[in-house]
């Protein structure tokens, strides 16, 4: 007699438990790369000023709105090519790419020719503006393939050399040449970087098809990884639209490039402020808490009592305790430092003198954003992925919401934004505390 | 409306095998009995095919998966307070091996239906509560064992038995239940359910095959052992896992109004594993005596003994100590031929190895290896069937031999030697039909045998017993009429209650 009895071997050793392992696959990094190299960028630019200002302008569209749109594959792709690594698939990566590419390509080629084919600069300009768009939304979209495998070399270097070329070109051509001159010679930059990395991946990815388009079933089954780029993203970039297009924004370009120079250039430097502190807890993730989240997931397939799965976890929160604080504390100081000493700060970078109220607000809320930011990964890495867009859609309508009400008071400038920051980051990390509490439950009850 | 619901657990009608001939057996010699099938399985990715064509008086034939996840929500009113308490006095019971009715009774009525139903098995697999619960137990009783076998241990242990009581079983008037186990359960289940009685035939018995597989298997994470004392016990899990068992046993065998086995052995097993004895009834299986018997008379060589082996060639038959047996019998009668009849093709690692040996030992041109034929034209031609298993329940190519009165040489396992000796004092006074001999032995095992051969009239009184036995206890048609009148009875106190509740 058979019995149920035989059944169960099934349930040893495979599927079930050893699933618990891919999460550490995900990487913190790529979560925030395109933002990181976003506002440097833009930075870069804002700091370079008395330039063309339909460059400027067309640079911060391009990059605002590629990381949007971007945003909506970014997360659930990157689960995608996780899942597909640990399961040693290597030949997906290049079709899924493709296919990726290929529908963001396509979307960014209508709305990037409607959109820029309304710019009222010459063609050549506009025409220079829709392949810029293109472009880096592929970068976004190529940092994510070889963020998943850890080619973070490659990624630094192009970025690097392709940056340098960006802003050399864009400078020595925009003198004789003008707008044109600069954005063909940023794209020329850009361009680089996308075909050294297109390089790279195809030398290092074997594939049999051309297109793959399976990731797409992922969108189904984690709805709310697939939004939580685009929420987040559109968070970050709310408070700025809501200003370019109430009175304190300018056309800077017919008919609909608006922007609030000062608002965004406050923002974009503010950001630069906790770069190092991002990194420096970047690197700690990939190290000491990404050891102790294995050894937790580890020790329980390894038949640990649950005693000893418990101190695992403990150890796990002491770690993000003490990353956490590090930056609370270093990054804290620093922008402490950086408010008071703002007025400086803006004589020695050449700025008007008035804007520097403003910077002092962004400074604050960048604090605030980037601790959001880790929050949000902390989740991911432990897939409690409709916390982290709540965290996100919480930050979204917080920012909506401060910011237009906001508007009534020219003081409150700013105050929209970080307000909306503190909100994200405090929803957040009460969901981190309460996730990390409920550890033990919701890794066995899930399967 | 049904009459007789069968549960049947990894058996009739997508495994063949002699519990799911025997159930078809019933079902067809029965017409006049509408019989409803309640068949478990682990899940649906199970992979079946019928191994038997329903016959007509089967009303369903109905799955039950207990492992499959259910998603849907049930209404939930009733007292949660006293559900939780009945699920944490549940949980200390059955990982300790037992499941009395009372706990049942309280599980039964805040699981299995409105009014009083107040949690249902979303929140029993995976809320929160339950892990609290399960936290708790362990730290009490499970000290430092792995955790995550723990788990998983109580998922599969109780999963299964959240899972049936919210399950809709049908009607029937009499539940019989073809083993204990999760069909035991689905059995107490439904009778509670419906009010219908249940009754319980087991051939082998599910709590000791349990334990043997438990005991033996690789897949339940055992502790190394630390330090130089030898484990005595089977470990932690393997406890727990022979603990469930145990209680799903005891369970089923409490609320059985009557309990029926094949052979005497099994119900003295039965009673160790906490069946009251007063409540088993020994029902052994039957033949079809008439499709033994051949039409034509039997072409029987001269002079020359035949010894029959039926039955697979695999380990458990033990082929290698009859092959042994077999060569000292010839030395003695030279003239012996043997047949070994039965497929060779199941482990054909170890039928290398008996065919090996029987070139070895100078028998390759007397014993003679058929594969799957048609036994029945063998049986009038056999001088003697042995039998050499190492383990038995009832096997019924003695009773099939017998109708064609071919003395029997078996090993004293399962239900060998109440067939050849008998139960009961008047079977016994027909006397013995052959000789029971040790397991493993291939010297008792040709002496039995060379007995037989020297003495004609020996053989020819154990001829005489053997056909007198079968026919007088071991007869299909008795067998399907003691199960008809079981029937009938069972049937017709149900339906008085049912006249009586108006």
């Amino acid at each position: 007699m058979a019995g149920i009895g035989f059944k169960l071997r099934t349930f040893v050793a495979e599927g079930t438990l050893m699933g618990i392992l891919k999460g550490y696959l995900y990487s913190a990094v790529i979560s925030s790369g395109p933002w990181i190299i976003t506002v440097c960028t833009l930075a870069a630019i804002s700091l370079m000023g008395g330039h063309e200002k339909h460059f400027e302008v067309a640079i911060l569209y391009v990059y605002a709105f590629s990381l949007i749109v971007t945003g909506l594959f970014q997360f659930i792709v990157t689960r995608f090519l996780a899942d597909r690594l640990y399961a040693e698939d290597l030949e997906v990566f290049l079709p899924t790419f493709m296919a990726v590419s290929l529908v963001v390509s396509l979307f960014q080629a209508v709305t990037g020719i409607l959109a820029f084919g309304a710019m009222e600069t010459s063609l050549l300009f506009r025409i220079l503006a829709v392949v810029l768009y293109i472009v880096v939304s592929n970068l976004w979209l190529s940092l994510i393939f070889l963020g998943v495998v850890r080619a973070y070399q490659t990624i630094v270097w192009a970025f690097v050399i392709g940056s340098l070329i960006s802003f050399a070109t864009a400078f020595l051509l925009g003198k004789d040449f003008g707008g044109e001159g600069y954005i063909f010679g940023f794209t020329l930059g850009q361009f680089a970087i996308y075909v050294t990395l297109m390089y790279v991946m195809f030398t290092e990815f074997e594939a049999k098809r051309v297109f793959d388009f399976s990731f797409l079933g992922y969108f189904k089954v984690y709805p709310a990884l697939a939004y939580l780029g685009l929420v987040f993203y559109m968070g970050v970039w709310a408070d700025k639209f809501l200003f370019w297009w109430s009175d304190r924004g300018t056309v800077i370009v017919a008919p609909i490039f608006r922007a609030s120079l000062e608002y965004d250039t406050a923002g974009f430097i503010a950001q630069l402020s906790v770069l190092p502190a991002l990194a420096l807890f970047m690197v700690k993730v990939e190290t000491g808490f990404y050891e102790k989240y294995r050894d937790f997931y580890g020790g329980i397939t390894a038949k640990l009592s649950f005693q000893d799965i418990e101190t695992k976890k403990r150890e796990i929160v002491e770690n993000l305790k003490s990353g956490f604080g590090d930056f609370l504390r270093v990054q804290g100081l620093t922008t402490f430092f950086l408010v008071v000493f703002a007025p400086q700060f803006f004589y020695f970078l050449w700025l008007s003198d008035a804007g520097y109220a403003l910077l002092q607000i962004h400074l604050v809320a960048a604090f605030w954003l980037t601790g959001l930011l880790l929050a949000m990964i902390i989740l991911l890495y432990f897939e409690y992925y409709p916390q982290a867009i709540i965290s996100a859609g919480v930050f979204l309508g917080s920012n909506l919401l401060f910011t237009q009400v906001g508007l009534r008071w020219r003081a409150f400038d700013g105050y929209g934004y970080l307000l909306a920051c503190l909100c994200g980051f405090l929803v957040a990390a009460w969901f981190v505390a309460r996730g990390l509490a409920l550890l033990e439950f919701v890794t066995f009850s899930k399967q | 409306m049904t009459d007789v619901a069968m549960i049947l657990e990894g058996t009739y009608p997508y495994v063949a095998g002699g519990v799911s001939s025997w159930v078809h057996a019933l079902i067809t010699g029965m017409p006049d009995v509408r019989f409803g099938l309640i068949f478990i399985a682990a899940n649906r990715e199970w992979e079946k095919s019928m191994k038997f064509t329903l016959p007509p008086n089967v009303d369903y034939l109905l799955e039950l998966y207990v492992y499959e996840m259910v998603t849907a929500r049930l209404p939930r009113r009733g007292p949660r307070k006293e559900a939780w308490d009945a699920i944490e006095r549940f949980y200390f019971e059955y990982l300790q091996g037992k499941f009395t009715m009372e706990t049942w009774e309280k599980l039964y009525k805040y699981l299995s239906g409105d009014p009083y139903r107040a949690l249902d098995i979303a929140e029993l697999a995976f809320s929160y509560k339950t892990w609290e619960r399960l936290v708790a137990y362990y730290r009490k009783h499970g000290s430092s064992v792995s955790f995550v076998d723990f788990y998983w241990t109580w998922r599969f242990a109780v999963y299964p038995i959240f899972q049936l009581f919210c399950m809709e079983i049908p009607f029937a008037k009499v539940y019989h239940a073809i083993c204990t186990g999760w069909a035991g359960l689905i059995g107490v289940m439904g009778s509670r359910k419906h009010k219908s009685p249940l009754i319980l035939t087991e051939h082998g018995i599910y709590t000791n095959e349990r334990k043997i597989e438990i005991s033996q298997s690789e897949w339940i994470y055992t502790e190394k052992d630390e330090g130089l004392t030898l484990r005595r016990d089977v470990g932690f899990f393997k406890e727990l896992w022979i603990n469930i068992f145990l209680a799903l046993g005891k369970l089923t065998y409490d609320k059985c109004s009557k309990i029926y086995t094949l052979y005497g052995g099994n119900k003295k097993m039965e009673t160790t594993y906490g069946a009251n004895p007063d409540m088993i009834e020994v029902i052994p299986n039957g033949v079809k005596i008439d499709q033994y018997i051949p039409k034509n008379p039997v072409e029987k060589p001269e002079g020359v003994f035949i010894i029959g082996f039926v039955g697979r060639v695999v380990p458990i038959k033990d082929v290698k100590t009859f092959i042994r047996a077999c060569r000292i019998v010839v030395e003695k009668f030279p003239n012996t031929e043997i047949d070994v009849i039965g497929p060779y093709d199941e482990d054909k690692e170890y039928s290398q190895e008996c065919m090996d040996l029987t070139a070895l030992l100078g028998l390759s041109e007397k014993m003679h290896y058929l594969g799957k034929v048609d036994v029945k034209q063998y049986y009038p031609k056999l001088d003697v069937l042995v039998l050499t298993s190492v383990s038995e329940g009832q096997p019924l190519v003695i009773l099939e031999g017998y109708c064609s009165g071919v003395p029997v040489v078996a090993t004293d396992v399962g239900a060998c030697s109440e067939i050849v000796f008998g139960l009961e004092p008047e079977d016994k006074a027909l006397g013995p039909s052959g000789f029971i001999t040790r397991v493993g032995s291939p010297q008792e095992t040709a002496e039995a045998i060379i007995k037989i051969f020297s003495d004609p009239e020996l053989m020819e009184r154990m001829r005489e017993s053997g056909r007198q036995r079968v026919r007088k206890y071991y007869n299909y048609d008795d067998m399907i009429k003691r199960y008809h009148d079981i029937y009938d009875h069972y049937r017709e106190e149900r339906e008085k209650q049912q006249v009586a509740a108006g």
